[in-house]
């Protein structure tokens, strides 16, 4: 997504947002949008994709029309559009919006899919993150002991079970891709 | 797994924070990215807690609503779902979990932890049975070298009382020896005593012996009184004859005296006795070769005797 923003300003815009110099215009940009799209998911906001596309047309629009940014804290000012958006969306919001059926926790039963990627995705990982994630779904240890085993803070494990669920998540997807072409 | 949902981004995850606690975690995530990973972990494993059942109940409504609030939380919640499924579809031995519903499949995941277990059962056992047999080959050992050393022990002493036994019998060696010796003095004297004649006859007790010149013979002293010279040949156990012949002789042939008709009533007490004049006797050596005469009338030889004669 681009406003009338000419390029060069655009990166310069998601340059200063997402400073590591790995990253491409447009990875810097879906990153920057992913956070915004979390902020509105945390803040429980029903249609959180279509509000982090609304703060990045005011910022764009904004910086187009001259808006300066804080090279210290950038995200300062889009944090502020976005709580503006945010503000408007429960304004606008539906008070008697259903929600959608989510299971019961109490009512979960476990029954995986037979599409065959899971245990494929599974497969493909490392023994090492097989391991873990086994531990951190299978055994009644504390979180806290499995950290200390792992020898690493809880936060650690976290993101570890984090990161590993997400490469998990991806190759799931690109396999039910594949298996529906 | 216990929840631990007391921590600063779970809270801000469950809204339970202040309004400036929220904006402050919201600018910080946005402005740093690690702490924005943070966060999506944080939440990864509030969906685990959620599926596993250990939240509280006011928790668990406050993650409800978190997790029903977009079709992205919806499919996240899902996928957590599935992959919990998937995990325990592989049929872990360790699975300790409380969830009633567990289907039981073998997976890898499970194949791997058990040969992981068993190799560490294996590995334990054989280090069990290797510290068994080394104890047992210790207690072999120190068995082997007690039996060692008492068997040592068994044959010095053994050593020993042969050796005081070789001392005992030489000993008794030397004192049958001196007891014998002392006997034949004794006999010596005995027979001097005994004897009617004046003081001018000596008795010389005599018993087989070997020729060899310098040997040990009997020691005749002559005095000028001496006139005359019982000889005493013992006999032993040679057998006995009606009639005897004896030659006395010097060492250096020269005959002294013999006669081949002295009879039998001559021995007394296993002794022949001959007494002769003194004066065949001078400072010499002497010989005595006694002889037996045979049924047949021959003589035989019985035995040799020596001594010597000193003024």
């Amino acid at each position: 997504m681009k406003s009338s923003l000419d390029e060069n300003t655009f990166d310069e815009l998601f340059k200063l947002l997402e400073p590591d110099a790995a990253l491409t215009t447009e990875s810097r940009f879906n990153h920057c949008r992913r956070k915004l799209f979390k902020f509105f998911v945390w803040r429980r906001c029903e249609d959180p994709d279509s509000l982090a596309d609304e703060t990045i047309v005011r910022l764009l629009k904004n910086v187009d029309n001259g808006q300066e940014i804080s090279s210290d804290r950038p995200y300062s000012y889009v944090y502020a559009i976005a709580t503006n958006v945010f503000h408007e969306y429960v304004r606008g919001r539906k008070k008697n919006a259903q929600l959608s059926a989510v299971d019961d926790a109490s009512k979960v039963v476990f029954a995986p899919t037979e599409d065959g990627c899971g245990p494929l995705c599974l497969k493909k990982l490392a023994p090492q993150k097989r391991e873990l994630l086994a531990h951190y779904y299978l055994d009644d240890d504390d979180r806290d002991q499995i950290a200390q085993e792992q020898s690493s803070s809880i936060k650690a494990l976290r993101v570890k079970i984090h990161r590993i669920k997400q490469e998990l998540k991806r190759c799931w997807e690109d396999c039910q891709k594949r298996s529906k072409n | 797994m216990k929840a631990n949902t007391g921590d600063l981004v779970t809270r801000f995850l469950l809204e339970k924070l202040s309004e400036s606690e929220r904006r402050d975690v919201e600018e910080r995530f946005l402005n740093d990215n690690e702490f924005f990973e943070e966060v999506l972990s944080a939440e990864d494993a509030l969906i685990d807690q959620y599926l596993l059942g250990r939240l509280s109940d006011e928790e668990r409504t406050r993650a409800r609503m978190l997790f029903e609030s977009s079709r992205e939380q919806r499919l996240n919640v899902e996928f957590t779902k599935e992959l919990i499924a998937l995990v325990r579809a592989s049929g872990l031995p360790e699975a300790r979990s409380s969830s009633a519903t567990l289907p039981v499949a073998a997976g890898f995941l499970s194949r791997v932890a058990n040969v992981r277990t068993a190799t560490w059962v294996a590995v334990v056992l054989i280090g069990v049975l290797l510290s068994v047999w080394i104890v047992f080959l210790h207690v072999r050992e120190r068995k082997l070298e007690t039996m060692r050393a008492a068997a040592e022990q068994s044959q010095r002493e053994t050593t020993d009382k042969l050796g005081k036994e070789e001392e005992r019998n030489q000993l008794l060696t030397r004192e049958l020896e001196t007891e014998r010796q002392e006997r034949q003095k004794a006999e010596e004297l005995l027979a001097q005593s005994q004897s009617d004649q004046p003081v001018k006859v000596t008795s010389i007790l005599l018993t087989p012996a070997t020729f060899e010149r310098g040997g040990e013979s009997k020691v005749v002293s002559l005095n000028l009184k001496t006139e005359r010279i019982r000889l005493q040949l013992a006999l032993g156990q040679s057998a006995s004859y009606e009639q005897y012949s004896l030659l006395i002789t010097t060492f250096g042939g020269r005959k002294i005296w013999s006669s081949d008709s002295l009879t039998a009533d001559k021995i007394r007490q296993g002794k022949l006795e001959v007494t002769l004049p003194a004066r065949l006797f001078g400072y010499e050596d002497y010989k005595l070769e006694l002889q037996g005469r045979s049924e047949n009338g021959a003589f035989v030889h019985i035995a040799d005797y020596a001594f010597k004669v000193r003024r």
